[in-house]
């Protein structure tokens, strides 16, 4: 694996997206942070953590699986084991911050807007990632980026948060 | 007339040259066995009536092609056969000089209700008298068609069965059923059946024969009753000698396999099988062709019934493990006599041989056989109905066993 | 799912890790039914046909739902059976049914094996909504799911089913599923409907209700179901009820925290007395939600995986 951030690189990607988070967010009454399974959620919990210890107030918390969502679902691969969709808040009117580690094509985060939007409507959807690879196939952009990276496409792009590294296989 | 060169029975040269049929050519049938030919007691081909499942030019082709020169044909027809005009234009004859015996219906319609015309379906030319496979439910019917047949002497075919037991389900009623979920048909139902005639056969003397045995106790019943010296005969299909309920667990549903009585227990199986080799049982090829529209349908809806002309002999001969003394007193000699008269016929069989059963290549206009798919031991190469060999004196010995029993062939490959 | 079984046609031979995936999804499903908006696109723009031989409408209205909250299409089918008596064979009726291009097909028949005849005949997932007295695995997955939710694992639970076991689908699927999850199964009812050659199936058979009764995790009462009932099988509804029946009297002998459980619908009063169905141990409206959980997790493991099932 090509290493592209050591531990202490990727802690000074995940404060990036911390601090434009909060910083946009600072005069937002009500918002909330949703991870999209499953690797938008460690890092939601990052960010989560810090909101906590700067401004002392937790943000609402949110995870979506959007399995039930995707557009590839029946094309012959392995059906996905299910995880938790789980957004304990009302969403109507709430402004949401979704969360993944990755962004590439964009679909993932079409589908979570879709599932987003199946529990209300919300104020705004804004997008937090920690790596940006590129090659987008939807008009979506990031709001929040810990890192933009060049990367062919058929790479793999790994965060490994128990090894504390981000790599391109 | 051509003559058949090397004519090999039980390994002995044949006694004199024999005459197979009126064709200008010789058959050269080297390494092949020179039966007589069989008899099916269980015929219900379903003609006329039921074009749709077979015709006389097709059950004759399945007849040549199974080694059949004769067969008792069941009642059981579109208009049940239960008159004397019907018995007289009922076909005696088909392509390839296979030979028809007509069975009359026991009762009007095989209601079971009234009696039929008996006496002038006997003078009309009825081979026998058969229900046609259906119970009679009530037993004054049934002592009263045992009373009045015995004065016109007539052979009763009957199956034997409780008529209330017999309709409770498609399976035999075991663990097979209750692991498939379909409801069963009880061995009781055949017990009750054959004890309910044996009573009555013992003060009316009726000359009965008891048609798709298929139980341990029944073969137990039926054999008691021969040994008491009552006037019964008995037989069961030559697959179920091979088939039992295990085969449900193979092909789950598969309606080729509704046959009623329905297939038992592996127990009697083996009870069936010692029930031939003792002469207990006859055997029958039991061939009830069906029409796509009676099979292709859930199970319990589907008709019960398998064709066998076209893979009785092998049937027989793969579960009796070669033993044609036992194959030809079961399924050629015994039944011959309960036929009126004694017809000739003889059949080429290869032993070595070792068919793979394919319904789609059968005569039978019908692709229904229980048996599709076996690899079976034993092949008709030659079906010659109107040859005439003495075979009574030739081929059967007193003993069960012939001492030139060809048993222990070798194993079919594959 | 592992093997990418195509249909779904009993429990019979279904392996535990395949069991357990669908319950885990169900599990999983269960949460859409709580959201605003009960539905997720992944079945948008395929068609869930249910093909009903004969009348249920919790089974039908269930798997309906649960196709309509995945955004399937779905389209119900009646045929009486006087209809097919009167000579549309199922083997016509699916291929009729085949010109509307169906994705999955839910059948209910009252012959055991109808659902496997579509199955072997045609490209579609069958998915068997009770075929005669064969399986009803849908529903025994919701029973187990129920279960679960009370008892979390199966593994050496006591289940006691009782009475009409003979000709009860449920019964069947819940015993070969039930005892594919390590559970043991007792069954008890009267002679007429627990006859001895249910001792091919892995159960226990008992004949006296308090026998299954006494250290049962679950208790799982059949309904009596008159109309499938032959001659003489049965004296009376109060004779059943008082030898066969639950009563607060029977259920003080369980356990004080069993669970009980019905498929429905209930004859209260016969086979279940009005205050135990409506009591804490019972768990019968559960038994209702996760049957649509259970479904929805069932259509969207199993369709996709037949042969030629359309790309997307």
């Amino acid at each position: 694996m090509n290493r592209v951030l050591d531990g202490a690189g990727l802690a000074a990607a995940v404060d990036a997206v911390a601090d434009q988070v909060m910083t946009a967010m600072a005069r937002v009454p009500r918002w909330a942070l949703v991870g999209i399974r499953a690797g938008g959620v460690p890092l939601a919990d990052r960010i989560a953590d810090q909101v906590l210890a700067r401004t002392g107030h937790r943000p609402l918390r949110g995870a979506v699986d959007i399995t039930l969502y995707r557009d590839d679902l029946y094309t012959g691969l392995e059906k996905p084991v299910l995880g938790d969709t789980d957004l304990p808040f009302e969403v109507s009117g709430c402004g949401i911050v979704l969360v993944d580690d990755v962004l590439f094509t964009g679909r993932t985060v079409r589908a979570a807007m879709g599932e987003v939007w199946d529990f209300g409507r919300p104020a705004f959807i804004r997008l937090a990632v920690l790596v940006d690879r590129g090659h987008r196939e939807l008009p979506i952009a990031p709001d929040f980026v810990g890192l933009t990276i060049a990367t062919g496409l058929h790479d793999k792009v790994v965060v490994d948060w128990a090894g504390q590294e981000v790599g391109i296989r | 007339m051509p003559r058949l060169l090397d004519v090999t029975v039980f390994g002995e040269p044949a006694p004199r040259d024999v005459v197979v049929g009126a064709d200008d050519h010789a058959i050269d049938a080297r390494g092949l066995v020179l039966l007589p030919s069989l008899v099916d007691l269980g015929c219900d081909p379903g003609f006329p009536g039921f074009p749709a499942r077979e015709d006389l030019g097709s059950l004759a082709a399945a007849a040549l092609a199974g080694g059949f020169g004769d067969l008792l044909v069941s009642p059981l027809v579109d208009p049940v056969v239960d008159t004397p005009e019907q018995m007289a234009s009922a076909a005696r004859r088909g392509p390839g000089g296979v030979r028809l015996w007509p069975a009359g219906a026991v009762t009007r319609g095989l209601l079971g209700e009234e009696l039929a015309e008996i006496g002038l379906m006997g003078a009309a030319g009825a081979a026998a008298l058969s229900d046609g496979g259906r119970p009679i439910r009530d037993t004054v019917v049934l002592r009263n068609v045992l009373e009045y047949a015995r004065g016109f002497g007539l052979r009763v075919h009957l199956r034997p069965a409780d008529a209330d037991l017999d309709v409770l389900g498609v399976l035999h009623e075991s663990g097979v059923a209750a692991e498939l979920g379909m409801r069963g048909n009880p061995a009781s139902a055949e017990e009750i059946g054959i004890a309910r005639i044996v009573a009555l056969v013992r003060t009316t003397r009726a000359t009965v024969h008891l048609t798709r045995i298929g139980t341990a106790r029944g073969v137990a019943a039926i054999r008691a009753a021969r040994a008491e010296g009552l006037p019964f005969t008995a037989s069961t299909a030559a697959r179920n000698l091979l088939l039992d309920e295990t085969e449900h667990h193979a092909r789950p549903y598969d309606t080729r396999l509704r046959l009623h009585p329905p297939l038992r227990s592996p127990a009697d199986r083996a009870a069936l099988l010692a029930g031939v080799r003792d002469g207990t049982l006859l055997l029958t090829a039991d061939h009830a062709p069906r029409a796509p529209e009676e099979k292709d349908l859930e199970f319990e809806l589907s008709t019960p019934g398998s064709t066998g002309l076209e893979t009785a002999f092998a049937a027989a001969f793969t579960a009796l493990g070669g033993d044609l003394a036992t194959l030809v007193r079961a399924f050629c000699v015994g039944p011959r006599a309960l036929l009126p008269e004694q017809p000739g016929g003889c059949v080429l069989v290869d032993p070595l041989a070792t068919p793979l059963v394919d319904a789609a290549l059968h005569r039978s206009r019908a692709r229904n056989d229980a048996l599709d798919g076996h690899r079976l031991r034993g092949l008709v190469r030659g079906c010659f109905p109107e040859a005439s060999i003495p075979w009574a004196g030739v081929l059967v010995s007193r003993d069960a066993t012939s001492p030139h029993d060809p048993g222990g062939l070798p194993e079919a490959p594959g | 799912m592992k093997k990418k079984r195509k249909d779904l046609l009993g429990l019979r031979g279904v392996e535990r890790e395949e069991i357990e995936e669908i319950l885990a999804t169900a599990e999983q499903m269960r949460e859409i039914s709580r959201r605003k908006v009960k539905k997720v696109p992944t079945l948008r723009g395929r068609t869930v046909v249910t093909l009903f031989f004969e009348n249920s409408t919790r089974t039908r209205t269930s798997f309906d739902l649960a196709a309509k909250r995945l955004s399937a299409d779905t389209l119900s089918f009646s045929v009486s059976t006087s209809s097919t008596t009167k000579g549309e064979t199922l083997m016509d009726t699916a291929r009729t049914i085949f010109a509307m291009s169906p994705d999955a097909v839910v059948v209910r028949h009252s012959c055991a094996g109808a659902p496997h005849l579509l199955a072997r005949h045609f490209p579609w997932t069958v998915l068997n909504a009770g075929d005669g007295i064969n399986e009803h695995p849908s529903q025994a997955l919701l029973d187990m799911l129920t279960m679960r939710d009370r008892l979390g694992s199966l593994e050496g639970r006591k289940v006691a089913i009782v009475g009409d076991v003979q000709h009860s689908r449920v019964a069947r699927s819940n015993i070969f599923g039930l005892t594919t999850m390590g559970a043991s199964v007792r069954v008890a009812g009267p002679g007429t409907m627990c006859r001895s050659d249910l001792a091919a199936l892995p159960v226990e058979i008992r004949h006296t209700v308090d026998d299954v009764v006494k250290d049962a995790d679950v208790i799982m009462m059949l309904r009596i179901q008159r109309e499938r009932l032959g001659r003489a099988v049965l004296p009376s509804a109060r004779e059943y009820a008082a030898f066969y029946g639950l009563d607060l009297e029977r259920l003080s002998r369980a356990r004080p925290d069993v669970v009980v459980m019905h498929p429905g619908p209930i004859n209260r009063g016969v086979e279940i007395a009005a205050d135990v169905a409506d009591g804490p141990n019972s768990v019968i409206l559960d038994q209702v939600t996760n049957g649509i959980a259970v479904r929805m997790a069932l259509l969207f493991l199993l369709l996709g995986n037949a042969e030629d099932a359309s790309p997307t």
